[in-house]
């Protein structure tokens, strides 16, 4: 059995044991796959602290519904699964967050409020990224944080998205083409 | 793939690693570990400022739906009655079935007769219920209006 072959199959033992309530098996898994979910978190939310508060919620969740979860050996697409809904689920809360405090600020009458969507003369790198990434849509942010910052395949892209390779390429194509022309400063 | 789209790439990775370059993978690992162990596997809440937010709007929705109850409660199921004088028509308990109407009406005087106006108490008065408009028969009658002499 090959290296890849037998790391499988560890996980799918893994997964087995947390199934029947083993939280020492659990807790391994988490530690052997929140290095890419935390990526996966921050390449769509663009900031590690609501990535982490994504990834803890995904794991807890993927904890309760371990039972859904026919076939083991595919955990790590399960779960970056339900780590990318988190972060839509939180990008959408944000942009909720965005309306309300923009309406705040109508009401008193002067821009105080600092909203997410405020353009800074002197925004570093990481609010560019930011804001950029809440410019696209769900799909087209998680389409390219897994293709193009995971270099995951476009098959396993789509595995994970739930859609077909021709979409995930589109939305690829999409993101990159937004990202260009927000990310422009950055890029030159 | 051309140029754009590696320095785009390249762009997002730096981005990623710059931000989890000292991140405490251990900490994250305890807090699930945590969450599990104690049983709290509820949804955390947002951020403190969309919680006021939130708190905010189910007060404001808890104090118009008083409101509004205690509006309601100033005029229950009062009427005037059309006849001369200005007494109140208060409807204490209805009751319908199909074809036939019923309530119990209790009579108030709504201000205290004067000697002059003792002669406009009220001695009639006209008691209506919702109706369906296929119920009205026409003439200035329908099932569900009822007069009452006194």
């Amino acid at each position: 059995m090959t290296d890849d072959g037998r790391r499988k199959s560890g996980i799918a033992a893994l997964v087995r044991a947390s199934q029947a309530g083993d939280k020492v098996a659990f807790d391994r898994l988490v530690r052997l796959h929140q290095q890419q979910a935390m990526r996966l978190a921050t390449g769509m939310l663009g900031d590690v602290d609501d990535a982490a508060e994504a990834v803890q919620e995904a794991l807890v969740k993927a904890y309760t519904r371990l039972g859904s979860l026919k076939i083991p050996g595919r955990f790590r697409v399960w779960l970056l699964r339900i780590v990318a809904h988190e972060a839509i689920s939180r990008q959408r809360a944000r942009r909720r967050q965005a309306g309300f405090l923009r309406l705040a600020a109508g009401y008193v009458g002067k821009r105080t409020v600092r909203t997410p969507d405020a353009a800074g003369q002197t925004e570093d790198l990481k609010t560019a990224i930011k804001r950029a990434m809440a410019q696209l849509t769900a799909k087209e942010a998680q389409a390219i944080t897994l293709f193009g910052l995971e270099d995951l395949p476009h098959e396993e892209v789509a595995r994970i998205m739930g859609c077909s390779t021709q979409s995930t390429r589109w939305h690829v194509y999409r993101a990159r083409q937004k990202l260009r022309l927000l990310l422009r400063e950055h890029l030159k | 793939m051309n140029q754009d789209h590696r320095d785009i790439d390249r762009l997002l990775k730096a981005n990623v690693e710059q931000q989890l370059a000292d991140f405490d993978w251990d900490k994250l690992a305890r807090s699930v570990g945590r969450r599990l162990a104690t049983g709290d596997l509820r949804r955390r809440r947002g951020r403190p400022v969309v919680r006021a937010f939130a708190v905010a709007a189910a007060i404001l929705l808890v104090v118009g739906v008083a409101a509004v109850v205690l509006l309601n409660r100033k005029t229950p199921n009062a009427d005037t009655a059309s006849g001369p004088g200005r007494a109140t028509v208060v409807i204490a308990r209805r009751a319908a079935e199909k074809g036939v109407g019923r309530c119990d009406v209790r009579i108030h005087d709504a201000v205290k007769p004067t000697p002059d106006d003792t002669a406009q108490r009220p001695r009639w008065c006209v008691v209506t219920l919702p109706e369906p408009a296929s119920d009205d028969i026409g003439h200035d009658r329908n099932r569900a209006s009822l007069a009452c002499l006194f």
